[in-house]
């Protein structure tokens, strides 16, 4: 799926994905399920099994995760941590509970965000739909409280218009948190990536640019590095 | 050429059975004696806690079964992450626990001098190869592998064959003869870990 704001647009199916997508530039995906009907975790399992029989690096997967069980679909998969969202939101414990169960570094805490007219950031649950009313930093702190390993927080603003990451948004929330911050939404040159490292993430994450075309990872990486950024090369 | 992944219930196993595929290497994923035996090589993988890992093994009548097939016929072993961690005398988690003894040291919680890093260390980070190992053919000096673990191996610095920097040095990889021992996880380190495991398979 493409996303823009959110709103999606089908693009590829998976298995042509798989094939064109250049698994071997990537130091981790992100799976994410985002269906808006009929979302069901054993539909993710499967695809996340398909997946992992050509992609050997850590594969995050979500989307629609509401119960202990489903993490250990997601796992026996192939998944090595998964992603929840609406669910810690709705029952903070979850984060503790998940964390307790697998460890927290198989637990990711999605946060989706827009800025409200106040200038601050408000997060969205529900695929992007509901203003929760909470502030991203207090909710941030209280993931890493709780036990999430890492977060994952996207711009709905930035997301899909190639316009950057909303460097300010990075900024103030790696500032507030210790676990690491993977930053989401905006890319569209290689130039967006390096500003969210600059700007605290500890990883940077992109779609829509990389979808199609095969050595644009490896370049992006390598423009990084070129840049002072700390990222693993392989034999390129 | 047939390896059998030794599964004593301790972590995915299907990770390293996909990468197996991926290089069209003959595999089986057991705990059967019979299995093991009429096997050529031996991966022990592993995530979770030491003491349940040996419980595990005991269990399933391993500790013998593996003896027999790694010290006395010298099978290849490949040990990673827990599973190399098993190798060693003692592990230090929760307690005082005996390993399996098959390479001296200890296993001991990870204490980076530098209190922005965390445990357990998570991610990607670049080994320094400090001898020479078939594992490492066709792998550069300083390559990045996947890490995920609170602990580490102190081995003796004959059979330490790379150290990864986690503000201070440790174990990455170790070797004793027909043993070797990987703490990242090959299985998720992209090129650098399929080609490691090719030279594994093809050691």
């Amino acid at each position: 799926m493409n996303s823009r704001n959110f709103e999606l647009q089908p693009m590829v199916n998976l298995e042509t994905m798989i094939q064109h997508l250049n698994l071997k530039a990537i130091d981790e995906l992100v799976v994410l399920d985002v269906s808006r009907k009929n979302r069901k975790i054993e539909d993710l399992c499967q695809n996340v099994k398909l997946i992992s029989k050509k992609c050997f690096v850590p594969i995050s997967a979500g989307g629609g995760v509401r119960k202990i069980d489903d993490f250990y679909g997601l796992l026996n998969s192939g998944a090595d941590k998964v992603v929840i969202n609406t669910i810690a939101l709705e029952s903070p414990e979850f984060i503790s509970k998940a964390s307790e169960t697998f460890g927290s570094q198989c637990v990711v805490v999605s946060i989706d965000v827009k800025k409200g007219k106040d200038g601050d950031y408000y997060v969205y649950s529900n695929d992007g739909k509901i203003n929760t009313g909470r502030k991203v930093l207090d909710w941030a702190q209280e993931v890493e409280t709780l036990g999430g390993g890492e977060i994952y927080l996207t711009s709905i603003d930035r997301d899909g218009v190639a316009q950057g990451y909303d460097v300010g948004l990075i900024e103030k929330v790696s500032k507030a948190i210790t676990i690491p911050l993977i930053a989401s939404g905006g890319v569209g040159q290689f130039s967006h990536l390096t500003e969210g490292i600059v700007a605290g993430a500890s990883a940077v994450s992109l779609a829509n640019l990389f979808h199609y075309i095969g050595t644009n990872l490896i370049n992006a990486k390598l423009y990084m590095a070129q840049h002072g950024v700390d990222c693993p090369l392989w034999n390129f | 050429m047939k390896v059998c992944v030794i599964d004593y219930k301790m972590g995915n196993l299907g990770s390293i059975a996909n990468v197996l595929e991926e290089i069209k290497c003959n595999y089986v994923i057991s705990n059967r004696a019979k299995e093991i035996e009429e096997s050529d090589k031996l991966v022990l993988p592993g995530v979770g806690a030491f003491l349940k890992g040996m419980d595990n093994l005991r269990k399933l009548g391993l500790v013998d079964i593996l003896g027999r097939e790694v010290l006395v016929k010298r099978k290849p072993i490949l040990g990673v992450c827990l599973g190399m961690q098993l190798f060693a005398d003692k592990g230090f988690e929760n307690g005082e626990h005996r390993g399996l003894g098959w390479i001296s040291g200890e296993v001991k919680r990870l204490f980076p001098n530098d209190n922005t890093l965390k445990v357990p260390h998570v991610g990607w980070n670049d080994i320094k190869i400090k001898k020479d190992s078939k594992l490492f053919l066709k792998i550069g000096g300083d390559a990045s592998f996947y890490f995920v673990h609170s602990y580490y191996f102190s081995a003796p610095e004959e059979n330490v064959t790379s150290t990864f920097e986690y503000g201070g040095e440790f174990t990455a990889s170790v070797e004793k003869g027909n043993l070797f021992g990987a703490q990242f996880h090959p299985e998720k380190s992209a090129e650098n870990g399929l080609t490691l495991l090719k030279n594994f398979v093809g050691v």
